[in-house]
């Protein structure tokens, strides 16, 4: 039983990091209708931009962390004004190839930089485990999963309450209502994705210092987040962040009981089985936001 | 106060507005009619920036407003009740009434304003925390002619209000639409219920396949033997 809550306990926390990717990407993709296939390299990017400023120059964890998620959301922004918005009165598939070719350029480009030998960031927090019963928790694994919530939950008053966060809802729901309520809808866009941007990035920066950082570490991460979306239900904020959460709580069970091998496919079987079960996503409704 | 001279409006290749020129006064209620697909939707459209005109002008209060952002021309205090309501969905009542007000500032003069929508439509008081989804068809054509009120409007215009509704609901939108142009707001009102627009304006434009067809007071095309023949089945 122990064993079954360490592994529970375990999963969130990179359950957290699931949802935050999960996020952004439905929210870019209900919003923009642009299919994000970078998402896993602004996160790559994220982890090698917290290696280069925590671990190269020195620079304090937070600090590194939160100049990171400043510097990707002008990255995001230029992108967005770049590449996206010259394409966004085109079929779907256009940006779609755009973001395909971003991100082969983005990895490639980190392979240029940083070359292809995995890096370890080092541990910013003590190694000295917290043991809250009988669960062991490590500083760094309670820093992602508060910073993760914090996270979604911020992006979620904002999106409730903020009024500008109410006209990207308003545009979620009704992108021309919105245009004739005086909504700049050419910015709730670049909003969307220079946030969207960011996250990811402070996700790898997040989940760095757990694993190796290398330039192609944002492929599977990519893969397993339009899992999230799909199963939360396209475009629902609630839904994706619950799949993330149940991702990470699957794969962290499913490597403890079954086979560590098997982790990275436990994400796909889950979208089969909702799509089998509920082809709508876990929360039923296709689209939901905020 | 509104005037649009020549006005050609293209989706592609479609020509949907053929130098379309109407004008509306200040204090006026003015109807278009017009069948389905002759462009009255795409007309509101123009005006409220949605699209592009590629020939004429559009002016506003002396200004020139063609070309300008939705948003710009919504600053200029031009409600657009589209067709269809497009509330918002998965907002409640009352958001969906403050995005109305979106561009606005003054917030004491707002929360009156929703008082004032609150006192016309005791129906959304009632339900101001309930998503929008969760009203009958009726209720949401109110909350969006309320949407539109809340932005103080100098002109509003209603793309078929009346569309879908049961006729009692149908006389409470004439209702309102009578009450605010007589409280002195100016209305551009398009219909396919032609009978009752005309009796409800006092000037009306019939467009066909996006010209304009006849002009004139309303109570004389209600006498017209073509527009009885094509919009008042008669
Ligand atoms: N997005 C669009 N793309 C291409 N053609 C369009 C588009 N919207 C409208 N049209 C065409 O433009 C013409 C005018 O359409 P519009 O919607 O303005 O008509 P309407 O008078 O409002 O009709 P209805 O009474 O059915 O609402 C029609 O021929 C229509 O098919
Ligand atoms: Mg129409």
């Amino acid at each position: 039983m122990v064993e079954f809550f360490q592994h529970v306990v375990n999963g969130l926390m990179i359950g957290g990091i699931y949802a935050l990717m999960g996020i952004g990407l439905t929210l870019i993709f209900g919003i923009m209708n642009v299919v994000n296939f970078s998402h896993g390299e602004f996160y790559m990017l994220g982890a090698f931009g917290v290696y280069t400023l925590f671990t190269m120059l020195g620079l304090p964890y937070l600090a590194a962390l939160l100049l990171t998620g400043i510097i990707f959301w002008f990255f995001g922004s230029i992108i967005e004004r770049l590449i996206l918005r010259p394409l966004q009165h085109q079929a779907i598939d256009v940006s779609m190839l755009a973001t395909i070719g971003l991100s082969i350029f983005l990895s490639n480009l980190a392979l240029i930089i940083w070359d292809p030998t995995p890096k370890d960031i080092g541990m910013p927090f003590p190694l000295i485990g917290v043991e809250i019963g009988p669960i062991t928790l490590t500083p760094i694994r309670v820093f992602i999963f508060v910073a993760a919530m914090l996270l979604i939950l911020g992006s979620h008053l904002f999106l409730r309450y903020n009024r500008f966060g109410k006209a990207i809802r308003a545009t979620f729901q009704d992108r021309e209502a919105a245009a004739l309520m005086g909504v700049n809808t050419g910015l709730v866009n670049l909003v969307t994705f220079s946030w969207g941007t960011a996250i990811a990035a402070i996700a790898g920066g997040l989940l760095g210092p757990i694993f190796q950082v290398f330039p192609t570490m944002g492929t599977i991460v990519s893969s397993k987040s339009f899992a999230v979306v799909i199963a939360g239900g396209l475009g629902n904020f609630p839904g994706a962040i619950l799949s993330g959460l149940l991702l990470g709580v699957a794969e962290s069970l499913g490597a403890g009981y079954v086979s560590s091998g098997y982790r990275d496919a436990i994400a796909f079987i889950l979208i089969i089985v909702v799509l089998i079960v509920r082809p709508t996503g876990l929360l039923g409704k296709a689209r939901r936001l905020g | 106060m509104l005037k649009l001279s020549d006005v050609d409006v293209f989706y592609g290749k479609v020509h949907a507005l053929k130098s379309v020129s109407m004008h509306v006064e200040e204090g006026e209620l003015v109807t278009l009619i017009g069948a389905n697909g002759a462009g009255k939707s795409t007309t509101l459209k123009t005006i409220s920036g949605m699209l592009r005109p590629q020939k004429g002008s559009i002016f506003f209060q002396g200004e020139r407003i063609d070309g300008l952002t939705s948003e710009k021309i919504v600053n200029r205090r031009i409600a657009h009740c589209p067709e269809g309501r497009r509330v918002f969905p998965d907002m409640s009542v009352r958001e969906n009434l403050e995005m109305g007000a979106y561009v606005r500032k003054n917030k004491t003069s707002i929360r009156s304003d929703l008082e004032m929508v609150f006192e016309l439509f005791p129906i959304l008081k009632e339900r101001s925390q309930q998503d929008a989804s969760c009203l009958s068809g009726g209720e949401q054509q109110m909350l969006a002619i309320g949407r539109a009120l809340m932005l103080q409007p100098l002109l509003i215009m209603f793309d078929e209000p009346s569309l879908g509704l049961a006729p009692i609901m149908v006389e409470k939108v004439v209702e309102v639409i009578a009450e605010l142009n007589r409280r002195g707001t100016t209305i551009l009102l398009v219909e396919q219920n032609a009978d009752m627009a005309l009796r409800l304006s006092k000037r009306a434009y019939v467009l066909e396949t996006g010209r304009i067809g006849i002009e004139g007071l309303s109570k004389d095309l209600l006498q017209n033997e073509h527009v009885q023949k094509a919009y008042l089945g008669g």
